[in-house]
């Protein structure tokens, strides 16, 4: 049985199948176009493999911070699939999914976008709150993981978290937008 | 022959809506979650906030229909959604949904144009009966489209600014009246007189349509006489725009009606909810001899059933589309479909 993995939080789309034995990794380089990609990616990556939808036991879907449109298209196709398979889906934020995949018990995930930093620190091995800031200088001195994804790490931590029904999934926009202050 | 189930969703503004419709003319089950409460807040459709909530809502809006309608996704013949135009943010989700759905049940997937499900609203209930000439009035346009079957548009008419659905939302705003401002006008010009002087609109041997005159021209009355210390009668004002607008629309309707020499129209689009509108032209069609055809006033606005209704044309002349379809935001009717 399969773990179906989906990432779209930024100008990468990561597919991926996740099994005991094998992991299969699908990475598409998409500016503003993950909706012409992830489908076909989703199907390509299960015909190649010879994986069909009743193998897949369950979703793992990363689910921000990141672009707003890029993590709705990803969320709105995992919680629909979730949905009617009726499996369980786990959501995993970008920034712990950067520190797991680096592994350092002590160190910084830091995103940005075109005004500020998605900041999350983990501090001897236990993950700190996720702040959006301005001016990320107090990390100046701190292990700063790479953007980098260890697809396997990613799906392990995200299985013991808890499982989230498809209905509610939402998206971990981290920041505030500015009707909604 | 067998019939044809078709689940279809609709998410191009601010409704999240999913239906099954049943050979393009039957409405089997259809729910609807708008998201009107949340905007009124703001004045106005928020894109961010629409696009949020539909992610929230989109795949409960989907179990329902499906309970409601009693079937499952497997018993469809295929599943069809908005593309465009829209917001992009909020088409996506629904698109997305779709073609997932797609996916797990390895269904035929059909982009529909949102101003295609307008006109075929029609269809629900009552066959579109062609050539005709069909007029969508919404909140983002204004068009006058003939067609000679049911597979080809031909724009003939357009507004040159703004909407009438717009113009309508921001005298409302105007007047002081919360969003959506359309209901709220025709609420009020029923209570007051068309005792205002209204401007001109577009009156040449176009079939175009210009609405962003009369707004300003209202803004600045209002403007104006609350600086003088005056009373504006907003009732009579509400009446006297609303008759304005709608002599318009009547006088441009009738111009493409004659210039094509065609026996019936369809009017379309949220705006074809305002009765009074919809007895104007009614009237003016009956005194020149043409059957016009509207939707119910709840296919008017937003909803699944319409994409559903338009889909079905689509499937029978097998047009169908990839899972690399993307939404867009202005994309027109042409020629033989999209």
């Amino acid at each position: 049985m399969f773990t179906l993995f989906i990432d779209t939080h930024g100008e990468n789309i990561v597919v991926a199948l996740c099994s005991q034995d094998d992991l299969f990794v699908k990475e598409q380089k998409s500016e503003f176009s993950h909706a012409v990609y992830l489908a076909p990616m989703i199907r390509d990556i299960l015909k190649t493999n010879g994986v069909t939808f009743k193998d897949i036991k369950d979703i793992v879907a990363v689910n921000g911070p990141g672009s707003f449109t890029g993590l709705r298209i990803g969320l709105s196709e995992a919680k629909t699939i979730a949905y009617s398979l009726d499996i369980p889906i786990y959501l995993v934020s970008t920034l712990d999914a950067y520190l797991v995949s680096d592994g350092s018990l002590d160190a910084v995930s830091i995103l940005c976008d075109n005004k500020g930093y998605y900041v999350k620190e983990c501090i001897h091995g236990k993950m700190g709150s996720e702040v959006y800031l301005n001016d990320i200088s107090d990390y100046n001195n701190k292990h700063v993981v790479l953007e980098k994804l260890d697809v396997r790490k990613v799906i392990l931590y995200a299985l013991k978290s808890e499982r989230v029904n498809p209905h509610l999934v939402r998206a971990n926009y981290v920041k505030n937008i500015e009707v909604l202050k | 022959m067998r019939d044809i189930y078709i689940l279809a969703i609709e998410s191009s503004c601010d409704e999240t809506s999913a239906s099954v419709v049943k050979n393009g003319c039957v409405d089997v089950a259809t729910v609807t979650n708008t998201q009107i409460d949340t905007h009124k807040l703001y004045g106005g459709v928020v894109p961010e906030v629409a696009s949020r909530l539909h992610l929230e809502n989109i795949t409960l809006v989907i179990d329902e229909v499906l309970k409601q309608a009693n079937m499952s996704v497997s018993d469809m013949d295929a599943i069809a959604a908005t593309y465009s135009p829209g917001l992009l943010g909020s088409l996506l989700v629904g698109l997305e949904a779709a073609k997932a759905l797609c996916l797990v049940y390895d269904k035929p997937f059909i982009k529909v144009n949102h101003m295609m499900g307008h006109i075929c609203a029609n269809n629900i209930g009552e066959k579109l009966e062609y050539p005709l000439i069909s007029l969508i009035i919404s909140g983002g346009h204004t068009d006058l489209i003939y067609m000679e079957n049911e597979s080809s548009f031909k724009y003939i008419g357009q507004t040159l600014d703004d909407a009438v659905g717009e113009c309508f939302d921001k005298v409302a705003r105007i007047l002081g009246m919360p969003y959506p401002g359309g209901p709220n006008v025709e609420k009020m010009a029923k209570e007051g007189k068309d005792s205002y002087v209204m401007p001109d609109l577009l009156n040449d041997d176009s079939c175009n349509f210009s609405f962003s005159g009369i707004k300003s021209y209202v803004n600045n009355l209002v403007h104006n006489t609350k600086q003088r210390g005056g009373e504006i009668r907003k009732e009579d004002l509400a009446c006297s725009f609303q008759n304005a607008v709608c002599k318009s629309l009547v006088n441009k309707t009738r111009k493409a009606l004659i210039k094509y020499n065609v026996k019936n129209l369809c009017i379309a689009g949220g705006v074809a909810s305002n009765s009074f509108i919809r007895e104007s032209i009614s009237s003016m069609c009956d005194s020149i001899g043409v059957k016009v055809h509207v939707p119910l006033k709840k296919y008017c606005t937003d909803n699944g059933t319409m994409i559903g209704a338009a889909a079905y044309i689509l499937y029978k002349n097998n047009v169908f589309s990839d899972l690399d379809t993307n939404a867009s935001s202005h994309e027109e009717l042409s020629g033989e479909f999209n």
